[in-house]
């Protein structure tokens, strides 16, 4: 490592204690007391403390120190008393891989006399790096989250916040042994407002269920949504949507392929050109009204009252940077809305009824698919054909390794419905809060970001 | 055989001197004429570049073993020997108005790779030449003089390749394979600028011209430019095309003409930011004006991002020297002591209190008026509290900001700061109002929600770039407030950044917000993050990369417009205003060009088969608009970076063999 490098790890740097309840982070002063310090953290009461500066410490502080955070990061297994559950969750899915394991503390820091200064410092960086590295873990959010399956069984499992939806599909992957084709997703369902959405595979699942509310009746399940990417295994549908239904099923594969490269692969991502009359649920009102919408790019948009068409004279409808698209169940009874095939944008956060929320409502089930699945084009952009690619990728591997082993169990029964009757079969609640009574060190630890004070 | 006498003009001896009678006879090659003319002459220079020009037949006799029998030249021709290449003046897509030589004599497509290359564009086969719109020159305008800068001096393109061939053998001894392919597609550059750019500061300056954008345009030369009203309109420009499979000469342009270089086939090719810094610059100055003018429409809030992305633009365009991108590695231990000191910081600046006072009002409980609380700001989350003396103790609330929606509600003139907070929650969303004293607060407090709904503590590095974005957005709506005010750095109308229609629907202090409310999205964009966001827009309008001409199909008797997109062509009815039929390039089984009667027909799968004239631009403008789309497709990185011109003479030309 080059010269200047060496003396960055001399920069003062200011310590002050960290005020978040709840994060795990050091106690104590002594050297020695790092070494014995029996992992007693109750979150909501530790003062936390970062030392007053890594830099101060000594090395043998900095050895005890990446000991005890490297000790730390390795829970025991959550004991799952779940009764549908028959797998519990292996560390390899909840831990990244150590730092600690693959580059033990050197020995030779207690002789300090016989090394040269510089690799005294190096080892040192080291070290800092690895506490820092160590620290980052211990501040990652993890959850236990119990994921309905779509034969009505459950698995429980616990995911960090650093995972990803396709992550988390494939540790169910494994552990359902299912025939991993690209339809297979994650979705939540709230029987309040009577939607469903799936999760997109690049999307944070922690992230996602940390929308919910704390007693909500959400669920998440796993099941075969044979819409997921619909966009790329019939783009004609989306983006010759004009012609009529005959011409388009005859579309042979170059031209599907060509579709993709056209609209996905360029430059610019371009969304389908989807324009019609939908019914808008006008806020607060019981009335459904027709209204011609236009999709763009940059959002949906409607025609007012005597103008044309052309773009200059639209109006914003809604922007998709902050909301999500979710489909919806049995509107026409809840809504009275003019037919069942509605969808719904708002907020991921919300959660109640609410004027918020943007609701429209299509003709036929072949429009709402369109419109729910070209939002989602507008909305994600590449992400989607990326996540897309990745998942057949994943799917061809896994296939081949599966039929190569053993049979493969019949498919999941295929849930004709599934996108718009989701939750009829399910019933229990999904996530578990408990989760820290699960770990002894208690470094996991939730947080409700919608909570609007600090309850004592 | 029979010696008779030729006469020929030398233009070299100017335009008065008599032409040069040479004794020849008709089995005499072209080569030997010209031998016998320059010694005539008696003038000793280099006239490897000289070729001679029929008049009458409109054609260059190049091929110098053709022997004047075969060309079918008699004693009645009228010859004139000349330089191939001569000086034109070339507009580019930013305005900017160069003087350089180009080559009259071989097809338009090779004199725009010729151009490209001098100018360090790749993919010239997306750009070409086109007769500008006149410029209704009024006596005002006369005194000022355009700025013309002079590239005539480059040694000519092909010379220009062979120099820098060489420079790599001796520096580098590439094997051949590798030469050319870095000769075709990747220039060498010296300081990032081919080497002809590098001779002298004048050179430099003008590569700076071209590859660093333009500061956006005073209002009053927006809505000066011509701006189509219709789509009848717009396909006025696309007559105005030179032929890509003919020269020059052969379509009248004369030494020193004007035209126009601009990108001509939507379909850019394989972008590397790297590499194409000219072509960058000069295709989001092309973007910029079609917003402005309307040549393609976008809605309002498009046009706000638009708007937006230009002045970020333009003000990262001036702070950032000419290094487009730096992508400094940083050191693993660096980066981690970095996070730490951020960290840290972070620690630091949210323990202590962001000790401002800032009114607050939740708008649905009280009906007016502002209540004062002490407030503070802590990672995404803002606490408030009665006074500052209670800030130790519990807070009256505490707000995360995560995910919430932040508008800002500004008017400087009258001192108002507002920020308007959207939280999301689960009962629907919670819309507060931040009222802040004065300027500063108001950016430090605007900053810090911003970088909170995004999940961003104020620890992010990105927090003071944050503010100072703010306060000089800030700045422009001061500027533009007090009316006339000097033109500073700073000050951008926003006028400038949008077409004129919004002159007339919004003063530029009710633009302001709207601008401020979209730029927050792009505010921490790097230059080509930049520029590459503002294509990526544009090209995803839905009218992007349509090219429409007036036509009249077989068995039709009222005009109709077709467009020509890159990868369909769509039929618009003027009296309905909208597409009425949609084909697809890739259902089309082939198009036949009748030259006699100027009339395209094209067939497609399923017998369906079209037929139409053209009546706003000739059917070889549109014969090579569909030709060439079909060529930009066939562009695939396997098929090596070569250009394969041949196959584009093939697609696009065909009428010179008749």
């Amino acid at each position: 490592m080059h010269r200047e490098n060496m003396q960055t790890p001399c920069r003062k740097i200011p310590g002050k204690p960290g005020r978040e309840p709840g994060i795990f982070s050091l106690q104590g002063e002594s050297a020695n007391h790092y070494a014995t310090v029996q992992p007693l953290f109750e979150p909501q009461l530790s003062q936390c403390f970062l030392p007053e500066s890594l830099n101060e410490l000594e090395d043998h502080d900095l050895d005890a120190l990446v000991a005890d955070l490297g000790s730390n990061s390795n829970p025991q297994e959550p004991s799952s008393d779940e009764r549908t559950d028959t797998h519990s969750a292996p560390p390899a899915m909840t831990q990244e891989p150590q730092p600690a394991a693959a580059r033990p503390a050197p020995p030779n820091s207690t002789q300090p006399s016989r090394v040269k200064q510089t690799s005294e410092l190096q080892t040192k960086a080291d070290k800092i790096n690895l506490a820092l590295e160590k620290l980052k873990e211990a501040k990652v959010r993890k959850l236990i989250v119990k994921v309905l399956m779509s034969d009505g069984s459950s698995k429980t499992l616990m995911v960090d916040e650093r995972q990803s939806v396709r992550e988390v599909l494939d540790t169910l992957f494994e552990k359902t042994h299912c025939d991993c084709s690209i339809d297979w997703s994650l979705c939540e369902t709230d029987p309040e407002l009577q939607i469903e959405r799936g999760f997109e595979d690049h999307e944070y699942l922690v992230e996602l269920l940390s929308a919910w509310t704390r007693h909500s009746e959400n669920k998440i399940c796993f099941l075969s949504r044979p819409q997921k990417y619909v966009m790329f295994t019939d783009p004609q549908l989306f983006y010759m949507w004009k012609k009529k239904k005959s011409c388009s099923s005859e579309i042979n594969k170059q031209a599907k392929e060509l579709l993709i490269k056209e609209h996905f692969g360029g430059s610019a991502l371009i969304v389908p050109d989807l324009e019609g009359t939908l019914y808008l649920k006008e806020d607060g009102k019981k009335v459904w009204k027709p209204r011609c919408f236009v999709l763009r790019a940059s959002g949906i948009y409607y025609v007012p009252k005597g103008k044309t068409k052309s773009s200059t004279d639209l109006a914003c409808f809604v922007r998709f940077e902050k909301v999500n698209v979710y489909t919806t169940n049995n509107y026409k009874q809840k809504y009275r809305a003019p037919t069942n095939f509605c969808f719904m944008l708002k907020h991921p956060c919300i959660q109640k009824e609410s004027h918020y929320i943007k609701f429209l409502c299509c003709d036929d089930e072949h429009m709402l698919m369109l419109w729910v699945n070209s939002i989602r084009i507008a909305k994600y952009g590449t992400v989607l054909y990326q996540n897309y690619q990745a998942a057949v990728r994943r799917a061809s591997t896994l296939q081949t390794l599966t039929s190569a082993s053993h049979q493969f169990p019949p498919p999941a029964t295929y849930l004709g419905h599934v996108i718009w009757y989701p939750y009829i079969t399910y019933t229990c609640i999904t996530r578990l809060c408990s989760a820290q009574s699960h770990f002894v060190y208690g470094y996991i630890y939730i947080k409700w970001p919608q909570e609007w004070t600090i309850s004592k | 055989m029979a010696a008779w006498d030729l006469s020929v003009t030398v233009e070299d001896l100017g335009s008065d001197a008599p032409p040069v009678t040479i004794s020849v006879a008709s089995d005499l090659h072209v080569g030997g004429v010209i031998l016998k003319l320059v010694e005539k002459t008696q003038i000793k220079r280099d006239w490897s570049d000289h070729a001679l020009w029929w008049e009458q037949k409109q054609q260059w006799l190049l091929r110098t073993a053709w022997t004047l029998e075969k060309y079918g030249i008699h004693a009645d021709a009228r010859l004139l020997f000349m330089p191939q290449h001569k000086p034109l003046k070339l507009g580019l897509p930013n305005g900017i108005t160069l003087r350089l030589r180009a080559s009259f004599s071989c097809p338009v497509f090779q004199t725009v790779m010729g151009i490209c290359r001098m100018l360090n564009i790749r993919h010239p086969e997306e750009l070409s030449l086109l007769r500008p719109v006149e410029e209704k020159k009024k006596k005002k305008d006369k005194d000022l003089a355009e700025e013309i800068y002079d590239l005539t001096e480059v040694p000519l393109s092909s010379g220009t390749l062979k120099i820098q061939i060489f420079n790599y053998r001796l520096s580098e001894k590439l094997d051949c394979n590798r030469l050319t392919f870095f000769a075709v597609s990747r220039p060498c550059l010296y300081n990032g600028m081919p080497a002809h750019f590098v001779d002298s500061p004048q050179m430099e300056a003008i590569y700076k011209m071209l590859s660093v954008t333009q500061p956006p345009p005073a209002p009053e030369v927006i809505a000066k430019q011509y701006r189509p009203a219709s789509v009848v309109d717009k396909a006025h420009i696309n007559g105005r095309w030179l032929d890509s499979s003919r020269c020059l000469m052969q379509q009248g342009i004369q030494e020193n003409d004007r035209l126009w270089l601009r990108f001509k086939y939507a379909a850019f090719y394989d972008i590397e930011p790297k590499y194409d810094v000219v072509r960058l610059t000069q295709l989001y100055e092309q973007a910029r004006w079609a917003i402005l003018l309307e040549d393609v429409d976008c809605t309002e809030e498009e046009m706000m991002l638009f708007g937006a992305l230009q002045y970020h633009i333009s003000k990262v365009a001036q702070s950032e020297p000419q290094m487009l991108s730096t992508n400094a590695a940083m050191d693993d231990l660096e980066s981690a002591l970095m996070s730490l000191e951020v960290k840290m910081e972070g620690e630091n600046s949210s323990a202590s209190e962001f000790n401002v006072i800032v009114c607050f009002r939740p708008k649905r409980l009280t009906l007016k008026g502002y209540k004062q609380y002490w407030f503070k700001f802590q990672d995404t989350s803002i606490s408030y509290f009665k006074s500052k003396e209670e800030s130790i103790g519990e807070p009256i609330q505490q707000i995360n900001l995560r995910g919430c929606e932040v508008a800002p509600d500004v008017n400087v003139a009258s001192q108002k700061f507002l920020i308007r907070l959207l939280i999301p929650a689960p009962e629907g969303m919670n819309e507060v109002y931040l009222r802040c004293e004065n300027e500063q607060q108001y950016a430090q407090w605007m900053a810090a929600c911003r970088l909170a709904s995004k999940g961003k503590s104020l620890a992010d590095s990105s927090f003071q770039s944050e503010i100072q974005s703010i306060r000089s957005f800030l700045a422009m709506q001061k500027t533009n407030s007090h009316g006339n005010a000097p033109a500073g750095d700073e000050s951008i109308n926003t006028h400038s950044l949008v077409s004129p229609r919004y002159h007339k629907k919004y003063k530029p202090k009710q633009l302001t917000p709207r601008i401020l409310d979209a730029y927050q999205n792009v505010a921490q964009l790097s230059l080509t993050d930049a520029l590459m966001r503002f294509l990526q827009i544009w090209q995803a309008l839905p009218d992007f990369g349509l090219s429409y001409v007036v036509v009249r199909f077989k068995g039709s008797r009222k005009d109709e417009v077709l467009g020509i997109a890159p990868n369909r062509l769509i039929r618009i009815d003027l009296g309905v205003g909208d597409v009425v039929k949609t084909w697809r390039y890739n259902n089309m089984k082939q198009w036949n060009v009748n030259w006699d009667i100027r009339q395209m027909a094209i067939e497609f799968d399923g017998n369906v088969n079209i037929a139409f004239s053209c009546v706003t631009a000739d059917c070889k403008i549109v014969h090579e608009f569909i030709g060439g789309y079909i060529f930009m497709s066939t562009r695939s990185r396997e098929k090596s970076d070569t250009l394969n011109e041949e196959l584009f003479h093939k697609l696009t030309g065909g009428h010179e063999a008749l």
